[in-house]
């Protein structure tokens, strides 16, 4: 919108209004570090989330088109690490953390995103991560779900729950226990939690 | 050791010879420049443009050709071959062969009229490679470097039939000698550069591409001439056989080359910058044209070179296939060119108007026996060998004789250029030790 | 009254099946002060050159206007061809009507003529107010520096010492050999790279011709081509205090040898951006197999000293990707990824050997050979990918890959991982080329001032480029390179004096303010205020005759010698067509 002219009279026509296209588009996380600051908000943790092992998982498209999003090295980004060892957090770090999870491809090939899904939770696994955690809704349900269906087909398998990012905000401001529900997720994150001492 | 004299011998005049003895003759030093052909600039007057910028090889080549006729400390032999070397470095006798112009160039004025009077177009000259025609009387270029025609004593109708005699009918001065014999001069030169060129390995050598019988299988120097403004054809690019212009050229790479098994097993080092360039220039002429070009590898290794190999497949549109053609053949007006791509694994046919093949470079089939007449080594393929590969790539076993540009192996013209010029540094450095080694 | 002659050439079918060249002619014989016109197909020909010598001698010609291609082509063979009749050389004057007419306009002949026309008839303008000027002499120091003492350093002032020339070598490290010390053998005859440079430091050292100037950069440049002065700071040795030795050297040519340095690890985030253990780039292993190659003992991987058995090369790491790193093929990795990846085998026996790559550009002499020859017997295995990514995976690196001749996406676990690192100017590079006002190219290469035929020459006279500071080359070329830049200050220390173009700017000094305006503005030093005579001067050697101090003196005082405003405004008046054609 803001650079390119006939794109601009394209959605101006469509939304029958002006709109001088000159609004900054902003990802949460962006505001968080840019707006807010990670020091800043360092400061209003109230409930570190100390030794709890969160391997970030930033999904394909978070960074990507690297041009367009303007966010973060998309081979190397750290923005979701800050915000973890913001929140008292120790970060795990593991080589899938932008690789595809394969939800784009659940109507058409289950077993392919099946598949995508599991080499991103073995990944974390292995390096030790008590959670995974991601700033995409359609991400944090896929990876979650496809648990069911390897847990069921591998004996053994170790599932990881799968946190969407203001989760562990909620649970690190101090708004209390009930952040963090059982119930939304198919796998239970309360366990490894208390285990930690963040909950209960 | 007292040297007899301060003289060089240059013995080739393309753009290696010239850098070379421009550079000694700049520096004060007396040369001999010793050229097969009847004038000077070598293969880089055949060429249309140069890669990586498109410059017209002509024009960048002739204040050079022009610079070298004129310059008071150059002694231009063309037309002439050296056959024999005695003495010792420092000293050395060069017996050369000047062959029979059969045209007095002393009084010859250069006017012309010889060419455009004689009435027999030869077809298969080789400095136009099929392409075009030239005159039993030619010179190689109207500027030509020196401009004197010679008589292609095979082609003459006066030689050959013993009628005609036109050229020496309308010679002004009266130049024409039918009767002139090759002879022989003796020169004594201090040191010694060749820098003898290269050569283009026959197509009749290959099978797979149909021995060469094929019309309308061209290699790389013909498609040269044909987009060479100054050409026979104008620039125009037209197929051979039948004059019609190609709306598909197949541009083949490797041909001959990287081929251990059946023929060289080295990398001729220019042939995918040519092609491509090439390719560009059949798609500047003929717009809607299809330029497919079939590679083993790209190898766009020079400064700008691998930014002109990615304009060309983003923005001018040519086709690169990897893979390696099988089989040339003639169906009807078209060539069918068969192979394989080996990235999709599939197997190719393409119709086309025409085909290039880059052609091996190889070295002048002369070169050896000159080498052997100096006394310097060359490589099982005839290439001149250098006395180290890294650190002494101008010297040879020899001392006092030094080599230049593709007569030692395969490269651009840039690389020959400072070749060139890297030998006249040599040669100089070797004479200020002789003159030491006398003082 | 002028005498003009003009001669038109063809081109062969360049200008002539453009420009009408009979009309042209036709029309030049009606102007006024035209006492000769002809065209002829190629006027730098001998008997084209001929044609214009002839008028001279038989017309008795006081200028000459050749409407041909690019002065910048054949301006010098027309003035000589005119000197050689006895005509002042700067009386003769292009017209081109091939760049800015003929190959501009084809297809419209009728205006491609006209405009023709009107381009000589304001050259003619010009070419009537020219004066005839003599060149300026400058004489030339016999005395050569070298900045860099890298291969190609080392061999252009050995070559000139040899030559019997004075030559001042500046090295910034304290040793001598640049890269090569740190190679292990050399392709394709597994030569010791130390062996091989040793000699020729021992060489250069015991030379009475050089003066070494080690741990030393160039400060300051300042002069012109066969006379430069040049500032050089010698550092003192480690561990020792003092001040740094200051030394000035005047020289009259000088060769720029400053080398290369890797592109950096670091910035190849996709390849763990220098963070992942045992990722390493080219010549970091280089110093691995020199240890071995020394020791007899295997290749040993830097984290934990484990012997190596699995090696991935990952070739044109940061080169040819225009949109994250560097756009170009930087040359030499192919060849010496293969020579590593061969001792590696000889050195670790039974060490598996990957080499991810996107082309084999293996195209020095009989290096396809060896490449080839080597893939054959030691078994090393070319898979033609992109790397997408690496990490650490346990003991290994992991390296995620695609063969793309197979389709198949690969995963591969090392022991250790090669990046055959992009090769970029050395670090200093730009100062360097600032300084000696020695162009760079984009990627900040060194720039030849002719891609083709001038490729050892900068932009600046009197300065040369060797080896890879102008572009990434293997030894070999460097070493031809730096001996191409000997010859030519060869070439210019054979005779006395030097001879430049005089056409340069000229001061008048009445009307000149010594506002100062011009010193600045210079993009050659060449102007400076005479504070005494209160006017500014024109250092003639220095001038290339650019027109910057024209542009900006406020009292016209400036103005460039045979290129007055006079002349330029006569000659827009004349092309603006105050002159019509008679028809």
């Amino acid at each position: 919108m803001k650079t390119d002219e006939e794109r601009k009279g394209k959605v101006t026509s469509f939304l029958e209004e002006d709109y001088d296209g000159n609004l900054d588009v902003l990802h949460y996380l962006e505001v968080l570090r840019d707006k807010v600051g990670f020091e800043e908000l360092s400061k209003k943790v109230e409930r570190p989330l100390t030794g709890l092992k969160i391997a970030p998982y930033y999904g394909c498209l978070l960074l990507r088109p690297a041009a367009e999003m303007q966010m973060d090295n998309p081979d190397d980004p750290s923005i979701f690490e800050e915000l973890i060892k913001a929140l008292g957090a120790e970060v795990v770090d593991f080589p899938m953390k932008s690789e595809c999870c394969g939800a784009f491809q659940v109507v058409n090939s289950e077993t392919m995103a099946t598949r995508c899904s599991k080499e991103i939770i073995a990944s974390a696994s292995s390096r030790g991560a008590d959670v995974i955690v991601t700033a995409c809704p359609l991400c944090q349900f896929n990876i979650e779900d496809r648990q069911k269906e390897i847990g069921e087909a591998e004996t053994g398998f170790k599932t990881l729950p799968v946190l969407y990012f203001t989760e562990l905000m909620a649970l690190a401001l101090g708004c209390g226990d009930e952040s963090i529900s059982s119930k939304k997720h198919y796998i239970d994150p309360r366990p490894v939690l208390t285990e930690r001492g963040l909950v209960g | 050791m007292q040297p007899t004299s301060n003289r060089v011998m240059v013995i080739g005049g393309g753009i290696s010879g010239i850098s070379a003895a421009l550079d000694l003759a700049d520096a004060g030093t007396e040369v001999v420049m010793v050229e097969r052909l009847p004038s000077v600039g070598g293969r880089m007057l055949q060429l249309s443009e140069t890669f990586p910028t498109l410059d017209c090889a002509q024009c960048t080549l002739t204040p050079r050709t022009v610079e070298t006729g004129q310059h008071p400390n150059i002694k231009l032999l063309t037309y002439s071959e050296v056959v024999e070397m005695h003495g010792e470095p420092g000293n050395f006798r060069v017996k050369i062969k000047r062959k029979a112009p059969r045209v007095n160039w002393d009084d010859c004025t250069g006017c012309g009229a010889c060419q455009e009077k004689c009435p027999k177009l030869v077809t298969t000259n080789f400095f136009e490679r099929g392409v075009g025609t030239k005159k039993a009387i030619y010179t190689l270029s109207p500027q030509a470097i020196p401009n004197k025609p010679v008589i292609d004593a095979e082609n003459c109708r006066y030689l050959t039939e013993g009628k005609c005699g036109v050229c020496s009918k309308i010679c002004p001065v009266g130049a024409i000698r039918y009767d002139q014999e090759d002879y022989y001069v003796e020169e004594e030169v201090a040191a010694i550069v060749v820098a003898t060129g290269f050569d283009l390995y026959p197509m009749e050598a290959m099978g797979e591409y149909g021995y060469g019988k094929i019309p309308d299988v061209i290699d790389g120097l013909a498609m040269e001439r044909m987009c060479s403004a100054s050409g026979p054809t104008a620039g125009e690019v037209r197929r051979p056989s039948d004059g019609k212009v190609p709306q598909s050229i197949v541009f083949i790479q490797c041909v001959g080359s990287r081929d251990p098994e059946h023929h060289k097993p080295y990398c001729s080092r220019v042939c995918c910058m040519y092609t491509a360039k090439h390719a560009r220039l059949y798609k500047h002429k003929v717009h809607d044209g299809k330029a497919f070009l079939l590679y083993m590898d790209i190898r766009s290794t020079g400064k700008g070179y691998e930014e002109f190999i990615q304009q060309s497949t983003e923005e001018e549109g040519l086709i690169y296939l990897r893979g390696r053609v099988s089989r040339i053949y003639r169906e009807g007006e078209k060539i069918v060119v068969w192979g394989a791509d080996t990235i999709s694994g599939e197997a190719l046919r393409i119709d086309a108007d025409m085909v290039v093949l880059a052609t091996a470079i190889v070295p002048n089939p002369e070169q050896k026996a000159l080498a052997e007449a100096l006394g310097i080594e060359t490589d099982e393929h005839g290439f001149l060998t250098e006395a180290h590969y890294k650190t002494g790539p101008i010297d040879t076993v020899s001392k006092g004789i030094f080599i230049a540009g593709c007569a030692q192996g395969a490269r651009d013209i840039a690389d020959s250029v400072a070749h060139g010029s890297a030998a006249a540094s040599r040669a100089q450095a070797f004479l200020a030790r002789l003159r030491r080694s006398a003082a | 009254m002028e005498r003009i002659g003009v001669f038109l050439c063809w081109c062969g079918a360049n200008i002539a099946s453009t420009v009408d060249v009979h009309q042209v002619v036709e029309w030049l014989r009606d102007v006024n002060g035209v006492a000769h016109a002809e065209n002829y197909m190629y006027m730098c020909s001998d008997p084209g050159q001929e044609l214009i010598k002839k008028a001279i001698r038989e017309k008795n010609l006081t200028n000459v206007v050749v409407a041909s291609c690019s002065p910048r082509m054949h301006e010098k063979t027309f003035r000589k061809a005119a000197s050689l009749e006895g005509m002042n050389p700067y009386m003769v004057e292009i017209a081109n009507v091939r760049e800015q007419c003929s190959w501009v306009h084809q297809g419209d002949k009728d205006a491609a003529t006209r405009k023709a026309f009107n381009i000589i008839m304001s050259t003619i303008s010009k070419a009537k107010a020219n004066n005839p000027l003599e060149t300026i002499r400058v004489p030339i120091t016999r005395r050569a520096l070298v900045v860099g003492g890298g291969v190609a350093g080392m061999t252009a002032a050995l070559e000139l010492a040899e030559a019997g020339y004075y030559t001042a070598l500046v090295e910034r490290d304290d040793t001598l050999g640049g890269k090569m010390r740190r190679l292990s053998r050399t392709f394709p005859y597994h030569e010791d790279a130390s062996a091989v440079i040793a000699p020729k430091i021992e060489e250069l050292k015991a030379n009475d011709n050089i003066k070494l100037y080690l741990r030393s950069d160039v400060t300051e440049v300042s002069g012109y081509v066969g006379n430069f002065q040049v500032t050089i700071e010698t550092r003192p040795t480690e561990g020792e205090d003092g001040a740094p030795e200051v030394v000035t050297e005047e020289v009259g040519g000088i060769v720029l040898a400053t080398g290369y340095d890797l592109y950096p690890v670091a910035a190849m985030s996709e390849y763990g951006g220098g963070k992942v253990p045992d990722v390493i780039d080219g010549l970091e292993f280089e110093e691995l197999l020199k240890e071995s190659l020394a020791t007899g003992a295997p290749v040993k991987r830097p984290s934990d000293g484990k012997e190596v058995e699995s090696v991935v090369f990952i070739q044109c790491s940061g080169s040819r990707d225009p949109e994250h790193h560097k756009p170009y093929c930087s040359r030499v990795c192919c060849l010496y990824t293969n020579k590593q990846a061969t001792l590696l085998t000889q050195q670790n026996p039974g060490a598996k050997a990957l080499i991810s790559y996107m082309d084999i550009r293996t195209d020095c002499k009989l290096t396809e050979e060896y490449c080839q020859g080597n893939i054959e017997e030691k078994g090393l295995v070319y898979i033609r990918g992109r790397v997408s990514r690496l990490y650490r995976e346990g003991d290994a690196v992991r390296v995620w890959t695609a063969d793309t001749l197979t389709g198949e996406k690969l995963e591969i676990d090392a022991d250790l991982v090669v990046l055959a690192m992009a090769i970029e100017p050395s670090v200093g590079a730009e100062q360097i080329s600032k300084m000696f006002r020695a162009a760079v190219d984009t990627n900040g290469f060194l720039q030849e001032s002719h891609i083709k035929l001038r490729p050892v020459e900068s932009s600046t006279m009197g300065v040369y480029l060797a080896g890879a500071a102008q572009y990434p080359k293997d030894i070999t070329d460097s070493v031809s390179q730096a001996l191409a830049t000997a010859s030519k200050i060869q070439s210019m220390f054979a005779s006395d004096e030097l001879h430049q173009d005089p056409l340069v700017a000229l001061v008048n000094p009445e009307v000149c303010a010594a506002c100062g305006l011009c010193v600045p503005i210079c993009p050659y030093g060449a102007r400076e205020v005479d504070e005494r005579a209160r006017f500014s001067r024109v250092n003639e050697a220095l001038c290339q005759g650019c027109g910057a101090c024209v542009a900006i003196c406020p009292n016209k005082a400036c103005m460039l010698k045979n290129d007055t405003p006079m002349q330029v405004l006569n000659q827009i008046h004349t092309f603006l067509g105050k002159e019509e054609p008679a028809q």
